[in-house]
């Protein structure tokens, strides 16, 4: 059995994973544009200084031998003919397929706004060569832009506060990170950032970039006239998934990505999907848990997605850790809110209806907050319980199976 | 493997397993918790060693990983990038971050240090007095 | 990936757990390690714990120390908590005359209080001030007040202590000679035969129960009328009707006897009554007890076959028996058993009474209320003599007689010949037994003090003078355990300039009284201790061979220990020489005729209330043990009451359903209800840490003690209905 994986991240490494433990014997080949094995999701750690590269990586020592995996690096898949079952990568090789896996991930998106593509100095950051073009840029400029406080604009700002260098960040909303978080849960890093001299500025967008004879960027102007410096612009304003090169493989895509059912299994019999590529869901439990349903899948052990609750997201920013699932703010009025203060960075909240959680964002003390994460992926009804909606604990639902493991029933 | 069999009709509730884990680990914090529930009665929320960890799928360092051999979810500190995701997703609600610095995952680990061949050796068995926990093999 | 101390630039961004320790101290980052006593319950554990920035990092169970070798219960791990959730304001609290609260600066709460203790003595008469002290402060604060109450202001002090242990210090003292509980809890390791009478370890003491465990050859037999968490990891449990224990324990001694189980020798050589006691038993036949304790003759009988079987029989006894209307006499019928059966003074057996608080010991010895300092009774003026000559004082300035009793104290408090009182480190309102008397004595109180580390407890938040002090992880002193062990408490945390200790406030008191150079060998704890020391010297409890530095970082020394021995066992026990402190030096059997139960069950209130803990985690009122959330997130919330099943069924109450129970002293309080076979058909139990709990016990106590009789109380019950009452 001949099994081919593309893209070398959390769905293709743990798809991969899943193949090797499932069939001792299977040829399994990896195909990445990546080189090495890391995770997308501390980078800026690396950029920080605080993580090597060795410790990016989010596997065992030796894996790629460990597992018998057969690694084509730096080679990036350019079309899948479903026919023949062949993939053709960029260096030319064609590589033939019994099963095929595609986790590619996606990319950084870059906005349509004139000369921003064109700019070298205008940098995504979803790789690690965006990681080291940044660092490598960030010693001579000045002054650093950001674009969008998602998570991904946070990271780089706090990867890139130990420059020293001017730090700005440009959002369209009111407060950052406001996919997650509320405004008051915000605050808490908006003041820190700005103690660390961080120029924020919201309810703002890029509106034209004055770029130099070479086309590189030398001021931004912003929506509403202001115009700020910018020798190095970060783009964190969403990513778009890598199916470019399924175009007309008959491969079904929609706008957001490749398509694939609770199987993982695309439109075509023998080729699955998993992870980011798929433009749905985009969190790292998500592409984990769907490379290796995909694997089960393809080496004929049924297996099913059942866990598509995705607003679920922590957050570790100037020593503060901050949890948020589901809303963050009540939709109407008829959503009840719970809020507990103190004194010591400890903010909870909680967003609930007719007994079932929607919401919740807990900042400073996370303890044992994962049975808010069940209750709300659940839409368990908490009316029976009696406690105050904080403490609520696995104890009111304990339910032990006969190999002792704890379950939730029905 | 093994793992730690809990008969919650015989839990009293002394809290002799949590003394216990910090004593084991000589830590700041508990790796395990003991509540009740609205009906006052006792529950010891212990970590699982979940055939299908969510810790595992969701830890993008690889910090959380399943030992193949012994079944046991391991947690190594060294990797761990206290992103906290662990703690959202443990669905019982086990995991927390040490009180003191919030940077280490209080994760059990059936006290394999405990022994000179990692076999474990969970010291909460050893001093329930009411023999609540017990390790069995599954 | 390892860094050297010169490669860190920003020492916030580093995770020092991931930093060895070597390196954090090239760092700069400093921690200390002090190790100190636990002062909750009586075994005293010592702990290790670990400071950095004056903030304790974590809390290590003392390896290597005799009583707890590297473990502990969930309370004395959590001592770090103290102070953590509920943050009270240093300064003293003053009640003014329209009822609100101020705040106001040390030295002003000092002279207020003297003044006031003077006025009310100028007005009303020496002994219309008293005290009321506690079983858990240090040996050094429980003698200087009494220096400053008992012999200054010549009053009354009496402390909780009469609630827990009054029972086995008159005991032993009338059995022994002196108030010296004879064994190490080694022997508990030792004994072959291990009998808990009235004692529930799993919960009460846990880590001898922890040390029970290890002791792979031994019986464990349980003595209590409720199947406890003991009696359900017991050989042998004997569930006897509340408050018949006395009979029992005659009629064992009775068939002892006629059996020849009794070690001859020894009751000729080493005591004195045998021939009147077993006389007095031969009226307590098995029928007799079979028939008060509804425990069949077989059991009885296998019971004395156990005792005859064992070599190494030990009897330990803890409220269960202490807190009875006969209690005293309870305590020495199971001294007598021991003393019959040769089962004393040697390893694995004795007659242990297990101390409940973690200073009864130090009070008992050192308070000067029912004795003079380090014992000797307020009458004998040789001990008047040498006491005073070393406090430096004239005989005549030491106080003349024995406190009067806690009880005593209360009652005239409510007759209106006691004026001010003041508390420390103990919460009567919900503690005392009927604690509702207690709440009409705070009312009467002209003036009435509390010193506490909480300001909001059920007696603390409304006195007219709240005195706000540290806790033990921030004081220093000594500290004697249940087998008379000597250990030192030390401070972990610095205390800030406004936080005061006991030993400071009574000082500062004292010195607002005008005792001025009175107060001069007394201007430390360390002062005081040595000055204790000395007036130990040739008593029992002599402990001239220790010194206050010596017990830092050590295993505690147990008494007597005198100046010049050499410590050769870390865990002796006393009586291997078979004397005692009598004249004769010979052990007494005393005993005395079964009393007809002067609160017996009438018809109205035909049910039977037991109390006792109901958690390791809660300790006493809950003031101290509320702060720590691992005991929280265990804790019922609310008053609860266990009921023997089949009863609730007859009052159609279901789990968790409310009911009420009527006392027989005219009060009543609801709890949960919680169904359990495990406590006898008519006797309901319900745990002391709620308020409702003492609201129903008695104002009845033992004749000799002046222990309050906490474990049998008339009760009946009826369900409350939902929704109206």
């Amino acid at each position: 059995m001949k099994y081919v994986v593309l893209g070398a991240s959390a769905s293709g490494i743990n798809g991969a994973q899943e193949l090797r433990n499932l069939d001792k014997e299977a040829e399994i080949t990896l195909i990445s544009k990546d080189d090495k094995i890391y995770s997308r999701c501390i980078l800026h750690h690396y950029m920080e200084g605080i993580r090597d590269v060795k410790k990016l990586e989010f596997v065992e020592d030796d894996f790629i031998n460990k597992n018998n995996i057969k690694w084509i690096k730096n080679a990036e898949a350019s079309k899948v003919d479903v026919q023949s079952k062949e993939v053709i990568i960029s260096t030319g090789e064609t590589v033939e397929f019994d099963k095929l896996l595609i986790a590619t991930g996606a990319n950084t998106f870059f906005p349509p706004i004139p000369n921003l593509k064109a700019a070298p100095n205008a940098i995504g950051f979803r790789n690690f060569d965006d990681c080291e073009k940044i660092m490598e840029m960030s010693k001579t400029c000045e002054n650093i832009v950001v674009m969008g406080a998602g998570l991904v604009g946070i990271d780089v700002i706090s990867g890139l506060i130990h420059t020293g260098k001017n730090i700005a960040l440009v959002e369209m909303k009111d407060h950052m990170l406001s996919i997650q978080l509320d405004k008051k849960a915000a605050l808490a890093y908006e003041k820190g950032f700005e103690s660390k001299g961080v120029k924020q500025y919201y309810e703002k967008g890029i509106k034209e970039l004055i770029v130099d004879e070479k086309g590189k960027i030398t001021e931004i102007s912003l929506t509403n006239g202001e115009k700020i410096p910018c020798d190095l612009l970060i783009v964190a304003a969403g990513v778009r998934s890598n199916v470019s090169f399924l175009e007309g493989s008959g491969i079904e895509i929609d706008k957001f990505g490749l398509l694939i059912d609770a199987f993982g299994k695309t439109n075509c019999e023998d080729i699955y999907g998993a992870g980011d590529v798929t433009g749905r869901n985009p969190i790292w439990p998500t592409a984990v848990k769907e490379g290796i349903i995909a694997a089960n899948n393809m080496a004929g052990i049924k297996s099913e997605m059942t866990d598509f609750f995705a607003s679920k997201s922590t957050m570790n920013f100037l020593g503060i850790p901050t949890l948020s699932l589901g809303i963050n703010e009540p939709v109407d009025e008829t959503y009840m809110v719970e809020i507990e203060n103190d004194d010591r960075g400890n903010y909870k909240k909680i967003i609930h209806r007719d007994g079932k959680i929607y919401g919740a964002i807990l900042q400073g003390d996370l303890s044992y907050a994962g049975v808010l994460t069940q209750l709300i992926r659940r839409q368990i009804n908490i009316s029976k319980v009696k406690k105050p909606i904080f403490k609520i604990d696995y104890s009111d639902f304990f339910n032990i199976k006969e190999n002792f493991e704890f379950v939730y029933e029905r | 493997m093994r793992r730690i069999k809990i008969d919650r009709s015989k839990c009293i509730g002394c809290l002799t397993c949590v003394t216990a884990c910090v004593v084991s680990h000589e830590s700041c914090d508990s790796r395990n918790r003991v509540t009740i529930d609205s009906k006052t009665k006792a529950a010891p929320i212990f970590c699982r060693h979940c055939d299908k960890p969510e810790c595992v799928y969701t830890c993008m360092t690889g910090a959380m990983s399943k030992n193949k051999e012994t079944g046991y979810v391991e947690y190594n500190k060294e990797r761990c990038a206290s992103c906290y995701m662990c703690i959202m997703a443990c669905p019982y609600g086990v995991l927390k971050s040490d009180r003191i610095e919030y940077k280490e995952i209080m994760k059990c680990n059936m006290c394999v240090h405990r022994t000179e061949d990692n076999k474990p050796k969970p010291m909460c068995v050893e001093k329930c007095p009411m023999s609540a926990i017990t390790l069995e093999e599954v | 990936m390892r860094r050297s101390a010169k490669d860190i630039q920003d020492l916030d961004k580093i995770s020092y757990f991931h930093v060895p320790y070597t390196l954090r101290k090239e760092m700069g980052v400093v921690m200390k390690k002090v190790q100190s006593t636990c002062n909750y319950c009586a075994l005293d554990c010592n702990l290790d714990f670990y400071i950095e920035d004056n903030k304790i990092v974590k809390v290590v169970p003392t390896k290597g120390y005799p009583v707890n070798n590297g473990f502990s219960c969930i309370k004395g791990l959590s001592l770090d908590k103290q102070q953590t959730i509920i943050r009270e304001s240093t300064l003293p609290r003053l009640k003014q005359e329209n009822g609100s609260f101020k705040r106001i600066p040390w030295e002003a709460a000092y002279k207020i209080v003297a003044d006031k203790f003077l006025e009310l003595q100028q007005k009303y008469g020496t002994e219309s001030v008293a005290g009321i002290s506690t079983g858990q402060l240090t040996m050094e604060e429980f003698a200087i007040f009494g220096n400053v109450m008992r012999n200054h202001l010549k009053t009354n002090v009496d402390g909780n202590t009469r609630l827990c242990m009054s029972t086995a210090v008159v005991a032993h003292k009338q059995s022994f000679g002196f108030d010296a509980p004879p064994y190490t809890l080694k022997d508990i390791e030792l004994s072959d035969t291990i009998i808990l009478i009235g004692s529930n370890p799993v919960v009460a003491h846990p880590i001898l129960w922890d040390r029970i465990r290890s002791n792979k050859n031994k019986k464990l037999i349980v003595i209590d009328p409720r199947k406890s968490e003991t009696a359900e990891n017991a050989d042998y449990w004997y569930g006897l009707k509340g408050k018949t224990d006395l009979i029992l324990l005659y009629a064992v001694a009775n068939k002892l006897i006629e059996e020849g189980y009794i070690d001859n020798e020894y009751i000729s050589n080493y005591t004195e009554g045998f021939e009147e006691f077993k006389e007095f038993a031969k009226q307590y036949t098995i029928e007799k007890a079979s028939k008060a304790t509804e425990l069949s003759e077989a059991s009885i009988l296998e019971l004395v076959e156990l005792i005859h079987d064992g070599k190494r029989v030990s009897f330990w006894w803890t409220m269960g028996v202490n807190q009875g209307y006969e209690a005293v006499r309870t305590a020495q019928a199971i001294i007598n058993l021991a003393l019959m059966t040769g089962n004393i003074g040697k390893p694995g057996t004795g007659a242990n009474s297990l101390t409940g608080q973690c200073n009864a010991m130090g009070s008992r010895a050192y308070s000067n209320t029912a004795v003079l300092y380090g014992g000797g009774d307020f009458d004998n003026m040789v001990r008047r003599e040498r006491v005073a000559e070393v406090l430096g004082v004239h005989e005549s300035d030491l106080a003349t007689k024995p406190t009067i009793t806690y009880n005593a104290i209360i009652e005239k408090i409510i007759s209106g010949e006691i004026k001010g009182l003041w508390v420390i480190c103990t919460n009567p309102r919900h503690s005392w037994t009927n604690n509702k008397t207690f709440k009409e004595a705070m009312k009467k109180l002209e003036f009435f003090v509390v010193q506490d580390i909480y300001g909001d407890t059920d007696s603390s938040e409304d006195c007219h003078m709240y005195l706000p002090v540290i806790p033990g992880i921030k004081k220093e002193g000594t500290y004697i355990n249940t087998e008379r062990r000597i250990s030192a408490m030390r401070p972990a945390l610095e205390k800030s300039e406004d936080e005061r200790s006991d030993y400071e406030v009574i000082y500062g008191i004292g010195k607002a009284l005008g005792m001025g150079n009175l107060l001069d060998k007394w201007k430390t704890p360390r002062d005081a201790f040595n000055l204790m020391k000395e007036c130990s010297r040739n008593m029992p409890c002599d402990m001239t061979g220790v010194t206050y530095d010596g017990l830092v970082n050590s295993k505690g020394i147990q008494w007597p220990f005198r100046e010049g021995e050499i410590l050769k066992d870390d865990q002796r026990r006393l009586f291997e020489d078979n004397k005692y402190y009598t004249p004769s030096k010979k052990a007494k059997f005393i005993f005395e005729e079964v009393r007809e139960n002067p609160l017996p069950n009438t018809k109205e209130f035909p049910y039977t209330l037991n109390t006792g803990r109901g958690s390791v985690g809660q300790w006493h009122t809950q003031t101290r043990t509320r702060e720590v959330e691992f005991v929280e997130d265990v804790s019922v919330k609310g008053a609860y009451i266990y009921i023997n099943a089949k009863l609730a069924e007859e009052i159609k109450v279901k789990e968790n359903e409310m009911i009420r129970v009527f006392s027989i002293n005219g009060n009543y309080s609801d709890f949960i209800v919680k169904l359990t076979d495990k406590v006898r058909y008519d006797e309901l139990y319900a745990p002391i840490h709620y308020l409702e709990c003492n609201n129903l016990t008695p104002s009845l106590y033992d004749p000799y003690s002046k222990e309050p009789s906490y474990k049998t109380t008339p009760i009946n019950i009826s369900k409350i209905d939902v929704g109206g009452m």
